[in-house]
């Protein structure tokens, strides 16, 4: 664990004295007004700070929400989910029925010295489950056709909130007690990745305040509590409206919506200049153990990689995390005073075969399925595309384990993909094809011809299978996310996808029958009916064991093949020190607190 | 003429509607909308591209989701993008940054294409001449983003590199461009090898010296023009801009002229350690400069004697000049200020963005802000349409050049002077000034990948972005712009034409 | 990238002194027009360097790496004299540094040689000569297409339109209109989005037929004044139809505009495709060009710059060459900016006139 744990007295002590050292340098009498400050670029604008909402949902949005925010816990870099106490505790009471009990630490507030309490809880439960949102009700209906806002007739008395539905907390239908600083969910049926689903999110005061119009903080409070307690619908419908849209902003808010910048972590926004850059600056407010180094934080907008290299160089930006190509790491490399820190992202390349629908059928036959994989260079796509960003990259064997987690050992040892697949195996795949008794099968790949790394990826594998007979045909397209499912349009695919989490119950929509990411057609009732334990299944012992099962299965039906995973690039200038990113959302700034400036001129 | 007006203007919206007709359907059937969230593995993936279609009315085909689009543009509303973000508010954003970035630009090029055109008309087939061309070509058939790669990595990173350490320009550098200068201005100036040699000592040996006495000042760390500086550019513009008007001859024309640069070197020091501090808005410096002028008219007006004209224009030049040169003092004034500041850090050339983050400071500093990020890319934008605006003055004035009236100037025995700035560069204009009408028109929607290289957040950048994501709302909101102004600018420049032209008729 | 001529104002000068008129005289005397272009046009160096290195460029894109293309779904692919193809991969040698060296051995280099990968290597060993030259030949081919396509239509439209007037021409100048609203970088990348998959010669036919308008318009004004003068009268009264009037008569006394704008366009196409590419809309993978060569390969204008420079370097060359080649069919073509006799061929002329007076 790389978290250094500073007692919030030491972090505090050190903050300070970086505020005093960077007053010192202030030049004299110069015309330019200052502080000091590190900037970073990222490579989309924020503009919603609800990233909850479907609109607000990106993760330009939730880097910033997540300088901003306390919260109950969060990835580190390993990646592992480290809970920070100095927020706030939770509890698991019960395992069947599942209930769980959240406490706010004593001493947290909002910045605007407004305590953070049950309240907010209570309303970041209604917004994200739900629960309280009219049955039945289209909010379509009443959906302006031309810009997407809600039209004068939308009725007063309806309830619609736009949270990130679907993804578990739903499963509390019940209104949970609260009591001061504490909520107590309980979920209807067992849901395992119950740990990711709940955190504070907007100040339930401020919601209320625009919402009802009531002055103070706490009676504005205690007004919100009530109205999700008796469910008074006119009451949550103007709260709902305001949880929707009133946080998308993207330049900073007018004096009078100040009270949107409200809120609870090491950071708070002071300045924010559209589609250029966002600066936060240390909360004054803050208590909490992950105090901020860094008195002044400025994300900078930059979509171009080399573009952000050249900033780098040039000094205008101390932090970058660009698209990594081996020649950005190559540029990066060479710059004076630079570090740079090759390591993996969340997501993984695989390449897929389809079951069904394909193009040619030639993958019907599980033998042929065999063989094909059997060409599949993927140590020398590694070798060639991956280790010049990251030296240490490996090829993946696991559809279900992020190598290095928990579990990912032992499926390899396992699933086969290692033993069976871990070297090109041309002559193998040529007598597969014999017994098969098929000549120069056809197979049409899909893939991203926009993305140079995928398009060299299909030269790979084209040389390579067409050595063993495949007749390996060019299906690839820039649409190709739109081409994805589509019956008939090819045989096999290779792209990423992407973790937000380490929940388990990801692998239900990717290899279930019929799930939504199940775009392979793929089905088998053994894997169904192991996903369906996995669902209920708390015990992390136990989830480590099916999905060790379940990837077994998935590699004897010759599912397919994952390659890498994605290599990250983080580089920084002698500026800073302590950056040290990790493969979740939010990537580098997970330990935005332990950065610390060393420029003290 | 007003019915041709009208015409024409009902004429162009009719054009405007059907092409912003066509462009909706072009973009939103060159590709999938959604494709971004299919590719997502949320849990929640249904629910948001249910949304997104009822946001965007993507259940509606395109040739009539146009209506619904084009009824929300009759009320002032350009819809929402993708992310719902309102495509006014990042209208108006994207246009203000824009402009800014153009408008130096093409205003720069313009008077460089037209100065180095003219020149090369009066030189042709001289070396100067084959040259120039050589360059503009050059110039014209560079790739925008090729040449912004080599800008970033050599005039800023490698300028800022300079500025690191004891700026020193080095030996070889002043020989070069003591050469260079020197070759320029003797292959300028016409006549005998003999005169020509002259000219190129001359020009070398000021080259030589100005360098020199900047190395020897520390210039590149702390520039400055000084009150010598101003002298001899106000003194010197004095004279120049009579000689190119009135010709020396005209003594009183040189008086006034020289009147109001003295006045100029007079209000150096006031103003530059007492009253700019009070200059605190921009339209105080465009006040200011309306004031220069108008003190600048009176006293030609004074002076003027029988022909006031001319003279008024020579003084009011010569005014602005000066006053441009001791603001431009103004602002180097405060350079050192900016680039040793704390958010600037020694590197002031930027190569990203429109203005340095959180930087606060008077408004002198502001504009040094906005010069270091300016420059790259106007550098950029002047590359490509420096060469076509000197291919046409070049030609125009050839053009006119070759025509009757000016041989009877000629013959008449008019200086060689009065023959190219009275009578053929006024004709040699009306075309020129067609081409600026259209290019302006143009340039707005032109600097799309200019923007992107340079990261700035403009109309370009709400196109191509709209268009990635196949988001026809802002892609037509930059479309109906930059085409409104193209017609409107083709209007224009036909009445110009016509009113510069007599013999043009408007039908 | 406006590239739109204006009809510049003006007559030819009749009344010339006698000087200047025979310097003149001697000049073309007994040539024909085609001679007296011809002549003009050679005696313009930059245009003449510039044909021979565009040759030399387009038959050593063509032939190096043989052409491959399909022709109504059938692939059909001629050799080159080059060892690689342009898709072959061979693992990358030396990082895929450029074994070409021109420093002879004397001066400290490393002598005379081309060696197995003159160009060097992309990152999975493809050869960047053979790619280069591919990105050569689509650009050569967009170019071509944008021009020719560009061209007819342009003048066909722009001789109909100034030709008949009336409404015929208010109807397609209107069109010409519609389409000229829309920025070329715009149409393309629209157009490029929707058919650069489609491969280089369909995005080229997609956006010449966009390009014609600034043409259509230089041709509409130069048959304006055209069609006033005494041959087409003449021609008319003879009986000829229009279509003979407008092809015959007409529109070979409007080449020279033709051809030079043509150039113009052409040079502009090349660039328009690089900077479709750069946008990403251009011409997409597997296939390449030289603008998709450049963009791809931006990041490795510091460590590996052979992989900018060399398509930088064919750009700019065929660019460079066709705006020369313009440049000397302008001359070539427009009396109306004939060389000004410098003063000291006058006053020699003036003599010898003198003299044999």
């Amino acid at each position: 664990m790389r978290i250094s744990r500073l007692g919030a007295a030491s972090a505090a002590t050190i903050a300070a004295s970086a505020l005093v050292l960077s007053a010192c340098a202030a030049p004299q009498q110069s015309e330019v007004v200052e502080g000091s400050s590190i900037t970073v670029a990222w490579n989309q604008p924020f503009y919603s700070y609800n990233s909850n909402t479907s609109f607000g949902n990106a993760t330009a949005n939730a880097n910033i929400v997540y300088m901003t925010s306390g919260s109950f816990n969060y990835y580190d870099n390993t990646p592992e989910l480290q809970k920070d106490e100095s927020f706030g505790t939770y509890e698991l009471v019960s395992e069947d029925p599942l209930v769980v009990e959240y406490t706010i630490a004593d001493g947290v507030e909002w910045s605007d010295g407004t305590p953070v309490d049950a309240a907010d809880m209570l309303l970041a439960w209604a917004a994200n489950s739900g629960v309280p949102n009219t049955p039945e009700f289209d909010p379509s209906e009443f959906t302006d056709p031309e810009t997407g806002e809600f039209t004068e007739d939308y009725p007063t008395d309806v309830v619609y909130f736009d949270g990130s539905l679907g993804s578990g907390l739903e499963n509390v239908s019940q209104v949970p007690e609260i009591d001061g600083k504490t909520i107590t969910l309980e979920y209807d049926n067992i849901f395992v990745d119950w740990e990711l689903v709940f955190g504070v999110g907007l100040p339930a005061h401020v919601v209320a305040q625009r919402a009802l119009g009531i002055e103070d903080p706490q009676e504005a409070k205690d007004a919100l509590v009530e109205a999700i307690q008796n469910n008074d619908e006119e009451a949550l419908a103007s709260i709902s409206s305001v949880w929707n849209s009133d946080w998308n902003f993207s330049e900073m808010p007018s004096e009078e919506d100040a009270n949107l910048l409200v809120v609870n972590g090491p950071y708070v926004i002071t300045e924010f200049v559209a589609d250029q850059y966002i600066t936060l600056k240390a909360n004054e407010n803050y208590t909490g153990e992950n105090s901020p180094q860094i008195e002044e934080v400025t994300v900078r907008f930059i979509t171009d990689p080399l573009a952000a290299v050249q900033a780098l160089d040039n000094g205008e930006v101390d932090v970058i995390s660009p698209q990594a190509t081996a020649d950005v790491a190559d540029a990066l490399a060479e710059l004076d005073g630079v570090t740079v820190l090759s390591g993996v992202e969340a997501v993984y390349e695989h390449i897929d075969l389809q079951f069904d629908q394909s193009k040619s059928g030639t993958f019907n036959n599980p033998v042929v399925r065999e063989a094909f994989l059997k060409t599949i260079p993927r140590q020398q796509i590694v070798d060639t595309l991956i280790k010049p960003l990251n030296p240490e990259a490996e090829v993946r064997n696991s559809q279900l384990f992020v190598p290095g987690a928990p579990g990912y050992d032992e499926t390899v040892e396992t699933n086969g993909m290692q033993a069976n697949y871990g070297e090109v195996d041309i002559e193998g795949a040529k007598a597969l094809l014999a017994e098969a008794g098929v000549t120069s099968p056809e197979v049409c790949i899909l893939y991203a011809t926009n993305n140079p790394r995928r398009v060299n990826e299909f030269a790979l594998i084209q040389e390579s299978a067409s050595q063993a007979g495949f007749a390996v045909t060019d299906c690839g397209s820039d649409d190709w996310g739109g081409l994805l499912g589509t019956p008939g349009a090819y045989d096999a695919t290779f792209f990423g996808w992407q973790s937000t989490s380490l929940g388990v119950t990801n692998s239900s929509a990717t290899f279930r029958t019929g799930g939504i990411n199940n775009l392979n057609y793929y089905s088998n009732p053994e894997v169904d009916e192991l996903l369906s334990e996995l669902d209920t299944t708390i015990d992390p012992e136990r989830q480590i064991e099916i999905q060790v099962e379940i990837d077994k299965l998935l590699m004897d039906d010759a599912y397919g093949l994952t390659i890498f995973q994605f290599p990250g690039v983080t580089a920084f200038s002698d500026r800073v020190e302590g950056v040290d990113p990790g493969p979740l959302s939010p990537t580098i700034f997970w330990n935005i607190w332990d950065w610390t400036p060393t420029d003290t001129e | 003429m007003a019915t041709f007006v009208i015409r024409r203007l009902i004429a162009s919206v009719f054009v405007l509607l059907a092409a912003t007709y066509l462009m909706y359907n072009l973009v939103a059937l060159s590709g999938d909308p959604l494709k971004d969230l299919r590719e997502s593995s949320a849990p929640n993936k249904e629910q948001l591209i249910e949304s997104r279609i009822r946001l965007l009315n993507l259940d509606v085909a395109p040739p009539l989701r146009y209506f619904i689009w084009f009824a929300g543009v009759l009320r002032g509303d350009f819809g929402v993008t993708v992310e719902g973000r309102s495509v006014n508010a990042l209208l108006e954003q994207a246009l203000g940054s824009t402009i800014q970035l153009v408008t130096i630009a093409t205003i720069v090029a313009i008077f460089l294409g037209l100065l180095v055109g003219i020149t090369t008309a009066l030189r042709q087939y001289s070396g100067y001449d084959y040259s120039v061309t050589f360059v503009s070509f050059l110039f014209f058939s560079l790739p925008i983003f090729w040449v912004a790669v080599l800008l970033k990595q050599f005039v800023a990173i490698g300028f800022n590199d300079f500025l690191d350490d004891d700026p020193q320009l080095p030996m070889l550098v002043i020989v070069a461009l003591t050469l260079l200068s020197g070759a320029l201005w003797a292959s300028i100036i016409p006549g005998e090898p003999r005169r020509k040699a002259v000219m190129f000592g001359i020009a070398a040996v000021a080259t030589a010296g100005l360098l020199t006495v900047m190395n020897l000042t520390d210039w590149f760390s702390y520039p400055a023009i000084t009150i010598g500086g101003v002298a001899a550019m106000g003194i010197g513009t004095a004279f120049g801009f009579t000689a190119l008007i009135t010709g020396l001859k005209n003594r009183r024309a040189l008086i006034a002229a020289l009147v109001v640069a003295a006045l100029g070197i007079a209000v150096y020091y006031p103003f530059q350690y007492n009253l700019s501090f009070f200059v605190t808005e921009w339209w105080m410096l465009l006040g200011l400069a309306a004031l220069t002028a108008l003190v600048s008219g009176v006293v030609g007006f004074v002076v003027g004697g029988v022909d006031k004209g001319p003279v008024v224009r020579v003084a009011i030049f010569t005014g602005l000049t000066t006053a441009f040169v001791i603001a431009l003092d103004r602002f180097m004034l405060v350079w050192d200020d900016y680039a040793n500041s704390g958010r600037v850090r020694g590197r002031p050339i930027a190569t990203i963005g429109a203005s340095t983050p959180n930087l606060e400071g008077s408004l002198w500093v502001q504009g040094v802000d906005i010069f270091t990020h300016l420059l790259l890319p106007t550098l950029a934008l002047i590359l490509i349409s420096f060469a076509t605006y000197t291919r046409y003055s070049r030609a125009s004035l050839l053009e006119v050049l070759n025509q009757d009236y000016i041989r009877t100037a000629r013959a008449k025995g008019l200086s060689e002077r009065t023959v190219v700035v009275r009578h053929a560069f006024r004709n040699a204009l009306i075309p020129i000034a067609t081409i600026v009408a259209f290019d302006i028109g143009g340039i707005v929607g032109g600097a799309v990948i200019t923007e992107r290289v340079f990261g700035w957040t403009g109309m370009g950048q709400l196109f191509q972005n709209g268009l990635a994501r196949v988001d026809p709302n802002p892609v037509m909101a930059f479309f109906v712009v930059v085409g409104g102004l193209a017609i409107l600018f083709n209007l224009i420049a036909d009445l110009v034409y016509a009113a510069l032209d007599p013999r043009i008729r408007v039908n | 990238m406006s590239n739109t001529l204006i009809p510049e104002p003006g007559h030819s000068a009749p009344g010339v002194t006698d000087a200047e008129n025979n310097l003149e005289l001697r000049e073309i005397e007994g040539l024909s027009q085609g001679q007296i272009v011809r002549r003009r046009f050679f005696r313009h160096r930059g245009a003449l360097i510039s044909m021979v290195v565009l040759a030399f460029i387009v038959v050593l894109a063509f032939s190096s790496v043989g052409l491959s293309f399909s022709f109504f779904g059938i692939p059909i692919r001629t050799p080159g004299w080059w060892q690689w193809t342009w898709t072959q991969i061979d693992p990358p040698q030396d990082g895929g540094r450029p074994t070409l060296s021109l420093i002879p051995r004397f001066l400290g280099g490393e002598g005379l040689r081309f060696g197995d990968h003159p160009f060097g290597q992309d990152e999975v060993g493809r050869d960047i000569f053979a790619v280069v030259m591919r990105g050569t030949q689509q650009s050569v081919v967009i170019m071509v297409v944008v021009g020719l396509i560009a061209v007819s239509i342009g003048t066909v439209i722009g001789a109909v339109s100034g030709y008949f007037r009336g409404w015929r021409d208010s109807v397609l100048m209107r069109f010409t209109d519609i389409i000229i609203t829309i920025p070329v970088i715009v149409v393309g990348a629209v157009v490029g989005k929707a058919v650069g998959n489609q491969g280089a010669f369909a995005l080229a036919i997609v956006l010449g037929l966009f390009a014609w308008t600034g043409l259509a318009r230089l041709v509409r004004a130069e048959v304006l004044s055209l069609r006033e003068r005494e041959f087409v009268d003449a021609a008319r009264v003879a009986g000829a139809s229009n279509r003979r009037i407008i092809f015959k008569h007409i529109l070979p006394n409007a080449i020279g505009v033709i051809i030079v704008n043509s150039t113009l366009l052409m040079a502009a196409a090349i660039l328009l495709e690089t900077a479709l590419s750069f946008l990403g809309f251009g011409v997409q993978s597997p296939d390449t060009s030289l603008g998709k060569i450049i963009s791809d390969n931006q990041a490795a204008f510091a460590t590996r710059p052979w992989l900018f420079w060399w398509p930088g370097v064919f750009i700019i060359a065929i660019a460079l060459c066709i705006n020369f080649i313009g440049d000397g069919l302008r001359d070539a073509f427009d009396p109306r900016q004939k060389r000004l006799p410098g003063a000291r061929t006058l006053a020699k002329a003036t003599r010898r006139a003198k003299s044999s007076a």
